[in-house]
């Protein structure tokens, strides 16, 4: 039972990690209809101008902002500058877009800060003993994980919820003429959701590699578990992002723990396998809006 | 008879099958051997296998508009079932490569082609992307390693060359040989094939699919027929590989490969014969290509990402059509009005004076 617990409480706080990562997807899903395959090499590349930062002897602190701030900054410019170009075309163009971004930031990572692996963290804030509640521990990392993920999860429940901006952008997400009709300058809303999205996933990254390492491939490890919870919660729910990278994370510790050991690792199997299972049963994600379909 | 030869595109056809039937023994010849060495039979043979393969990717993509990130996985799956059947079963290496070809067709139709259906763009990407990202731990599972061998793979032979033909070619001519055949017959089937009642539903399907239904068109039965036959390409295409390659493991082809299809196709022209030939060679000579521009441009090659993927928006964005569209209708695309009249019209200097 013991066992069960632990698994259970790393299995959530791993979880919560491919819950933000999916819920930068969800956010840029939800403004430009551009499903992000480049989310993962994008918040690689966050993670390496955070790597950059700190190695100027900058504090923790100093660097995460800064980091925050430049991938805000991309994540607008990418929309503004390249997916804007192909706003309004097909679902197939948008996806190749997305395609040729995850090469682009693969290539630029690989240029800038070359293939070796980097160490990174784990940072103060997030290092010490772990806390223990009986036999059941879970340490300071995943313990900040799951914090980050909490308040990322609350400012933006506030931000969306709470003030008009995130009105705004609501209504942009639900229907663009309207919003437009209404007054909402929808250009910069569906800037804003890239730029989101793309801050979310610069945390995602930075929290991933304090135990998975830096180097251009640090996030293939977490992208597939990450697409198993988006597609779990169904590309437009958040709230369906984040249940689905909890589900995912117990899921794949469970399958870890009481798989047998014999038969290799099987944690991708298992993602891969959900991924099918969920789309054999609802087509667009247990919390997605079903699509009409228009001439 | 005469009069149906002197006309420029059968004189060209005919010019065409004469090159590639001589093509093995050209790098002898006096002229020919200053450019060709003899590692570019070897090239041709890699071109052939590409073609068929892009061949199918281009029937389910740029026909009938459906995206699949999987399709390495076809492959690598076919070339799988080639070598077990070849190296464990005894099949003589034709026999598999029918057979592998045979049980990759039904897999796409049945398989993923049904279930894909209900999927709508992104999540049909998801899901073949997945399928792309887990197959290499699948192979290495276990309960499969009497098969696959695990990480270590399978290893063919060398493939010599039957009966009377042991004498005139050696292994590498006649693998050229068998390749390039079998890419040619299979190019007459798509052009054919695009042009028929098939083909037109399907780029019916594609620009609209309500509108195709309302014409008559059995949109599930279409878009699963198409990706049974894409994967029935991806499947010869997987079977040849391993031939030609002499070996497959989990690792021979990767979901980066799958993005590069991609970027193959879309670059040489979606929904065009001619985009799926220039996409075959793009990605035969593209490693090539690199490590010679980074011999001018020092670091080019660690740029090889960045250069492809900002071919690939550039070519969605400027030249939705490929090169190929380029070539049958050349048409440039107006810059100045395009891209800066869209960014002037989003006026970003406004938006910078209200903030300050």
């Amino acid at each position: 039972m013991d066992l069960f617990l632990q698994q259970l409480i790393s299995g959530i706080a791993s979880g919560s990690l491919f819950a933000i990562l999916a819920l930068g997807m969800v956010l840029i899903y939800r403004s430009t209809r551009t499903f992000n395959f480049a989310q993962g090499q994008m918040a690689m590349f966050s993670t390496f101008v955070a790597w950059s930062a700190l190695s100027t002897a900058m504090g923790f602190w100093p660097a995460f902002f800064l980091t925050l701030l430049s991938a805000l900054a991309m994540g607008a410019l990418v929309e503004w500058l390249i997916v804007r170009r192909v706003e309004g075309t097909t679902e197939l163009n948008s996806l190749i877009v997305a395609l040729g971004l995850f090469l682009v930031f693969d290539g630029l990572a690989l240029y800038i800060w070359g293939p070796l692996p980097r160490g990174f963290g784990p940072f103060s804030v997030f290092s010490g003993g772990a806390t223990c509640a009986g036999d059941v521990c879970i340490g300071r990392l995943n313990l900040g994980i799951l914090a980050a993920s909490g308040i990322i999860v609350a400012l933006l429940y506030l931000l969306f919820q709470r003030t008009k901006f995130g009105l705004a952008m609501r209504a942009t997400a639900q229907n663009r003429l309207a919003s437009r009709l209404v007054g909402i300058p929808v250009g910069r809303m569906l800037s804003t959701g890239w730029a989101l999205g793309t801050a979310v996933g610069a945390i995602a990254g930075i929290l991933a590699a304090q135990s998975l390492g830096l180097d251009i491939n640090t996030m293939f490890s977490v992208l597939l578990f990450a697409l198993a919870a988006a597609v779990l919660g169904g590309l437009d729910s958040p709230a369906g992002a984040v249940a689905g990278g909890l589900v995912i994370g117990v899921v794949k510790n469970m399958a870890g723990t009481y798989a047998p050991s014999s038969i290799g690792g099987i944690d991708l199997t298992v993602a891969f396998l959900v991924i099918v299972l969920v789309l054999m049963v609802r087509p667009t994600g247990i919390f997605g809006r079903t699509s009409q379909r228009r001439v | 008879m005469r009069a149906a030869l002197l006309r420029p595109k059968a004189a060209g056809l005919l010019l065409l099958a004469v090159l590639l039937a001589v093509f093995p023994f050209l790098h002898e010849w006096p002229f020919f051997g200053m450019f060709l060495g003899e590692f570019r039979t070897f090239n041709a043979t890699m071109f052939a296998v590409w073609l068929l393969i892009l061949l199918g990717m281009n029937l389910l993509t740029g026909y009938s508009g459906q995206v699949s990130l999987g399709h390495a996985a076809l492959v690598l799956v076919s070339a799988y079932m080639t070598a077990v059947l070849s190296q464990q079963y005894g099949f003589p290496l034709w026999g598999a490569i029918v057979t592998a070809t045979a049980a990759t067709a039904v897999a796409g139709w049945v398989v993923i082609g049904i279930p894909a259906v209900r999927l709508r763009g992104p999540y049909l990407a998801i899901a073949t992307f997945g399928l792309m990202l887990a197959l290499p731990q699948i192979l290495k599972l276990q309960a499969l390693t009497q098969w696959t061998n695990g990480a270590l793979g399978i290893g063919g032979g060398i493939v010599e060359p039957p009966g009377v033909l042991a004498s005139a070619l050696d292994s590498r001519e006649w693998l050229y040989y068998a390749a390039i055949a079998a890419a040619a017959v299979m190019t007459v089937v798509f052009v054919n094939l695009t042009r028929s009642r098939i083909g037109r539903a399907l780029i019916a399907l594609r620009d609209s699919e309500i509108g195709a239904e309302q014409m008559g068109v059995d949109v599930r039965k279409h878009k699963a027929m198409a990706f049974g036959i894409s994967s029935l390409y991806a499947g010869l295409g997987g079977g040849l590989f391993f031939a030609v390659q002499g070996f497959v493991s989990p690792d021979s082809l990767s979901f980066i490969d799958s993005i590069f299809f991609l970027v193959a196709i879309v670059i040489g022209g979606l929904g065009s014969v001619l985009g799926s030939i220039i996409a075959a060679l793009f990605l035969t000579f593209q490693s090539e290509a690199v490590s010679e521009l980074s011999k001018v441009i020092p670091g080019a090659d660690n740029l090889r990402n960045v250069i492809f993927g900002g071919a690939l928006i550039g070519a969605v964005i400027l030249f939705p059509r490929g090169i190929a569209g380029f070539i049958q209708r050349p048409r440039w695309p107006r810059l100045r009005g395009w891209i800066l009249g869209d960014i002037r019209a989003s006026r970003p200097w406004r938006w910078v004076s209200r903030l300050g």
